[in-house]
């Protein structure tokens, strides 16, 4: 006997079916090609090298260094949207999938593979420490990063979308024990430990040069320091009876 | 041993056992792995960078037939020398490619080298590929063509130093030490290689342009999902009514299946809800038990939850059980956070979720 009410089901639709199986299927690669990262890397990352990364801007899309565990395992790029509050970026990591698999993630029509699908259900707010370890190498469109943005805005703030930019984004996820959890919980993961990362290196000047940890840029041991609570680099060069003595920052 | 004393241009695994390949997604025309044996849908010929030369896996440590012994330990049996018994490029070579830009514009026993390098870690992707999605011997995998050439390709954003920025994080890795350098130089582009490969497949072995919703979903293991359970339609909008009474009918569901669940279970629920790490330190503690611990349930509550729903609506058609499963799914969320309010002991748990 029937329970359920009469209803008529829209089916989802078959765009939306072939993407998720093009997903399944770059998802089943992924998972057959893994192997110990720890092993295979030797974890090489580095903390601390010379590098030049430039100024920060909108648009830039950017290959972080390896200096993390998950940035010396893979090629990981973000995009820069906008700046933030605070001193930050807001970035979005790019996929390493072809099809975007969730509604908050963007097709970018770029014909590079690495540089196909953004996800912007990650974006968050990068602080210039972490964000000048990573080199430029492309820039995304005004209209890209227009894109992006608008979906960031149908993500955090429920904002229409139109139906072709719909139509780049992935199909929705409803079901608990749907494989793309896993997926996004790593990729969370990663991405937020990036935002909340401490800056081992610092930029030294506003070209974008990072100390590199070598003889040129750190002090040795012998050298004079500042005093503890000043920003003096040769204390006692400006005596207490100067006339303007430099002021501790 | 060197298990590549020539240099491959072309390496067949588990040959002679063809399988007409997919078309690649994106690349748009198709090719056929047993008829395109001139020019590859990268456009190289078998005869683009010299004769060719096949990798004899019959004669390596790593033949057999894949099935009995796992590819790790296939690749443990070629551990002679070296770097698992693979060959390790000189750190010149590497150095004398990125000083150059492209390969081909190195001397020719470094290319030699990198060629070697580059094949024989692609083919070995390829076979782990086969091999752990239980690919038969008569479906294997197979690549005409130059590694090499992919992972130039495929790697580079823009055909420009800036776009090849990639190598520049593939000698940032270097420790600083003889061997180490070597060791993360061969690493680090096994790594790439490894994009390379997973591209490659993917071109090569996309699904059909037909699909359907009893196809199985890989990796949902012993739980059994189709398709048409992760997209399971949505009501028509015109029909407000049966909405609600659907909406209303999955609440109630919902409600009695709460009531009869397990406390961790509850928690489970409750930490998707809020968004929380089932790793957390309060989710476990309120749970009582780890993280695997909690997932193991939670994966067994929603398979029980999906067969009883069924059951109790066998004579509905398959759409509209599928939605009313996602509806109380869904619904139990909602009623993990008012158990939550009322509970003391979960304070820590719902002020973690407002910090963060």
């Amino acid at each position: 006997m029937k329970k359920l009410p009469e209803v008529r089901i829209i089916r989802s639709s078959a765009h939306h079916r072939q993407m998720l199986a093009d997903w399944l299927n770059e998802w089943r690669i992924d998972r057959a090609l893994r192997q110990d990262e720890a092993e295979i890397s030797l974890l090489a990352k580095r903390s601390a090298l010379l590098y030049e990364t430039g100024a920060v801007r909108e648009g830039q899309i950017r290959l972080f260094h390896p200096f993390t565990d998950v940035t010396a395992a893979n090629l990981r790029y973000l995009a820069v949207l906008r700046k933030g509050d605070k001193g930050g970026w807001l970035t979005a990591p790019f996929s390493r999938f072809d099809t975007p698999a969730v509604p908050g993630e963007l097709k970018t029509g770029r014909n590079v593979h690495a540089l196909r699908t953004l996800c912007v259900w990650n974006a968050r707010a990068l602080p210039l420490a972490t964000l000048v370890r990573s080199w430029i190498v492309d820039r995304l469109t005004p209209r890209q990063v227009a894109h992006a943005l608008a979906i960031h805005a149908f993500l955090a703030e429920g904002k229409v979308l139109s139906a072709s930019l719909l139509r780049r984004t992935g199909p929705p996820l409803v079901h608990p024990l749907d494989p793309r959890f896993e997926y996004l919980d790593e990729e969370r993961a990663w991405f937020s430990a990036m935002s909340t990362i401490q800056a081992l290196d610092k930029p030294s000047d506003a070209s974008g040069r990072a100390f590199d940890g070598t003889r040129q840029t750190l002090p040795l041991a012998a050298e004079e320091r500042a005093e503890y609570g000043t920003s003096r680099t040769r204390p006692g060069k400006h005596r207490p009876g100067d006339k303007n003595p430099r002021k501790s920052k | 041993m060197n298990i590549l004393a020539n240099q491959p241009a072309i390496v067949s695994i588990w040959p002679r056992t063809r399988e007409p390949g997919r078309a690649c997604h994106s690349g748009g025309a198709r090719r056929d792995f047993g008829v395109s044996r001139q020019t590859n849908r990268y456009g190289l010929g078998n005869s683009a960078r010299g004769p060719p030369l096949r990798v004899d896996w019959n004669n390596t440590p790593m033949a057999g037939s894949g099935q009995d012994r796992s590819q790790d330990a296939l690749v443990d049996a070629t551990t002679a020398r070296g770097r698992r018994g693979l060959p390790i490029p000189a750190k010149r070579s590497w150095t004398e490619w990125k000083n150059r830009c492209a390969l081909s514009l190195c001397l020719q026993p470094v290319q030699d080298e990198l060629r070697n390098f580059a094949a024989v870690h692609f083919a070995l992707y390829l076979r782990r590929y086969s091999f752990r999605t239980g690919m038969a011997e008569g479906r294997s995998v197979q690549f005409d063509g130059d590694a090499w050439h992919l992972f130039e390709t495929h790697l580079a954003v823009r055909n420009t130093r800036q776009g090849k920025k990639y190598k520049e994080w593939l000698f940032a890795r270097l420790p600083g030490s003889e061997y180490g350098d070597l060791e993360a130089l061969a690493g680090g582009a096994a790594l790439l290689m490894r994009d390379v490969a997973r591209e490659h497949l993917r071109c090569e072995y996309a699904p059909s342009n037909t699909i359907s919703m009893g196809s199985p979903v890989y990796g949902s293991g012993d739980v059994g999902l189709l398709l048409g359970d992760l997209l399971p339609g949505s009501i028509d909008p015109s029909d407000e009514v049966a909405r609600r009474e659907f909406e209303r009918m999955a609440a109630d569901q919902a409600r009695a299946m709460f009531h009869k669940m397990e406390q961790r279970v509850r928690v489970v629920f409750l930490a998707k809800e809020l968004g929380i790490s089932l790793a957390h330190a309060e989710v476990e503690k309120a749970a009582g038990c780890r993280k695997s611990a909690l997932s193991e349930s939670y994966q067994a509550f929603i398979v029980k939850a999906a067969d009883e729903i069924k059951e109790r609506f066998s004579d509905e058609d398959t759409e509209s059980v599928r939605l009313l499963t996602v509806m109380i799914l869904q619904e139990l969320k909602v009623c993990a956070r008012e158990w939550a309010r009322t509970s003391a002991e979960l304070g820590p748990l719902l002020s973690n979720a407002g910090r963060s």
